[in-house]
């Protein structure tokens, strides 16, 4: 039996991965991690409403878009780590990856498959986060408007709002991929998850690393810091929560810059996860 | 007959924690099995058979030797185009039902559109699971989902089934059908290779079987020959009367040797396979060996 050309094209290995992300999907929207999470996010948003009470006029917006901003942010960001550890490792570690592998597949295409997966269950979460801070912020702005028009400054920029989602989608991407890398060589769910919280809190802080890279004299210890924030990815440059959300624009080009910042760092973390799981056995 | 199935000087080490140890899993192996048998992997619990199975379908990479199926190297996905597999002890993804799972295989395996839901559908009848099609896999029973696990592996309509303990936790009337079920599929061409510790019904179903241990064939060939041929001193005797029969056991007594009623088969043979290689060397140690 020769190698079946039809079933080797391109399109049919964007198909098979296509499948495998589909019911990736399904996986993660039938865990009890993914509706917790987002009960839980979205009860954050709700408290928010608690300081309605103090007048805040046009702050007061401001205050509940930044509450949503960090509600998206820290969960997003938790969620497509555990997720896609939990969808990807957790099959190897539970043997229901062993059938679908049996399967005329290549290993990278369950791999993209998983990570296609786990973006897609992130971000739709993200969204629904999104739309809730959205309804949010339009029930306070109605109020607001209604009862002294003159303290409402700003009116709400819900395109922006939509804007810091997708900049928070593009992040947790990069997680996703962070999260596979690790996966794609770990042995417990632990041991990845770990690594992932702290490889998240150096993403974090990489602008610091970047800062006294660029302030370090020279030698071994400029290049440590070089090296090591040209590795890790910038984190904090999706936290543009300040420039959209109210009556901001021109952000288009921003997006821009950080979805080819995303990409690059997706691109390369898969890369080296697709050459790591080559390797594993199964 | 073309090979559905060769196994070449396969070899496979594992680490071990200590540095640089290794335990030798499977040791020069080979295998042919031709295309249209039922062919029976036996062996006790760590021989080989499940590491031997996972080399055969590239799950993982042999320490030496080759695998092919159909002539293509296990290395490249195409060879398993042809391939249904059942696991030992499947673990489905429990938040499927029976339906949605064989709907995700058959996708995997190049079943389109309406093709799956028709598939799924014979299969799941002919497993006798229509009634729990859209049940949740958490909910079945480990016989259910042996024989989900078996429509599974037919859901490509494959030639060659690789079918790892497909009775393990099935009570014996579904033992029955299931042994039923792969002859079958062999009555409709398919190559089967069965690894089963049910040494009975290995006994009816398959054609030529090999046994393992310690990573070792031991023994390989034509069922009927292997229990024939075994160069012992047992005899099956029939057709006579008790006197006869307390003359022959008269006649071996006096002569000074051992006589007692048995019946000789597949477990008579896989037992002594077994017991006689327990006395070799121990695997592993970190050589290959």
């Amino acid at each position: 039996m020769g190698e079946n050309p039809k079933k080797a094209s391109l399109g049919w290995s964007l198909s098979r991965a296509l499948v495998i992300a589909g019911n990736t999907f399904r996986q993660a929207s039938r865990m009890k991690l993914y509706p917790t999470m987002l009960v839980a996010a979205v009860a954050l948003l709700a408290s928010s409403f608690l300081f309605r009470d103090f007048d805040f006029g046009s702050s007061e917006l401001k205050f509940i878009a930044d509450f949503g901003f960090g509600g998206m942010s820290v969960f997003g960001s938790l969620l497509a780590i555990v997720l896609t550890v939990q969808l990807f490792l957790g099959e190897i570690e539970h043997q229901t990856a062993i059938t679908a592998l049996a399967k005329p597949i290549y290993r990278s295409e369950f791999l993209i498959g998983k990570y296609l997966g786990a973006v897609g269950a992130t971000a739709v979460f993200i969204f629904a986060l999104d739309l809730c801070l959205m309804l949010a912020l339009a029930l306070r702005e109605g109020a607001i408007s209604s009862e002294d028009t003159k303290s409402l400054v700003n009116g709400v920029d819900y395109f922006g709002v939509f804007v810091f989602a997708i900049a928070q989608v593009l992040r947790a991407s990069i997680l996703c991929a962070l999260a596979m890398l690790f996966s794609s060589y770990a042995r417990s769910l632990i041991f990845a998850i770990s690594v992932c919280l702290l490889a998240f809190l150096a993403g974090q802080l990489q602008p610091i690393a970047e800062a006294a890279a660029a302030n370090a004299d020279g030698g071994l210890h400029k290049a440590v810091l070089n090296v090591g924030s040209f590795l890790i990815p910038n984190l904090r440059i999706f936290d543009i929560g300040d420039a959209v959300a109210l009556a901001g624009g021109g952000y288009v080009d921003e997006l821009g810059y950080l979805t080819v910042y995303a990409l690059i760092y997706v691109g390369a973390f898969l890369g080296i996860a697709v050459f790591s799981f080559s390797k594993r056995e199964v | 007959m073309a090979k559905a199935i060769e196994v070449r000087g396969l070899s496979k080490d594992f680490p071990v924690s200590i540095k640089g140890a290794s335990i030798r899993a499977v040791d020069h192996l080979d295998l042919n099995i031709e295309e249209g048998v039922v062919f029976g992997l036996l062996g006790p619990n760590g021989s080989g058979k499940s590491t031997t199975i996972k080399a055969i379908l590239g799950l993982l990479e042999p320490t030496a030797g080759e695998t092919r199926i159909l002539g293509v190297s296990s290395k490249n996905p195409a060879a398993r185009l042809e391939v249904g597999y059942l696991p030992e002890a499947p673990y489905f993804q429990g938040f499927l039902t029976g339906r949605e799972l064989l709907s995700f295989f058959g996708k995997l395996s190049g079943l389109r559109g309406s093709e799956i839901g028709a598939r799924a559908d014979f299969l799941l009848e002919r497993v006798g699971l229509s009634d729990a099609a859209d049940r949740r896999l958490a909910g079945y029973s480990k016989g259910m989902l042996q024989r989900v696990g078996l429509a599974q592996a037919m859901i490509g309509n494959p030639k060659i089934l690789i079918l790892d303990e497909p009775t393990a936790g099935v009570d014996p009337v579904g033992s029955s059908e299931i042994g039923t079920l792969i002859r079958e599929l062999n009555e409709e061409g398919k190559t089967i290779l069965l690894c089963s510790h049910l040494l009975s019904q290995v006994e009816i179903v398959c054609d030529r079987v090999a046994v393992m241990n310690r990573g070792r064939l031991l023994k390989e060939g034509a069922l009927d020959e292997l229990i024939a041929n075994r160069g012992s001193d047992t005899f099956r005797v029939d057709g006579i009367g008790a006197g006869d029969r307390e003359r022959i056991f008269d006649l071996v007594k006096g002569a000074g040797g051992r006589i007692e009623a048995s019946n000789s088969s597949l477990q008579d043979l896989f037992l002594e396979l077994s017991k006689s290689s327990e006395g070799e060397a121990p695997r592993g140690d970190g050589q290959d060996g």
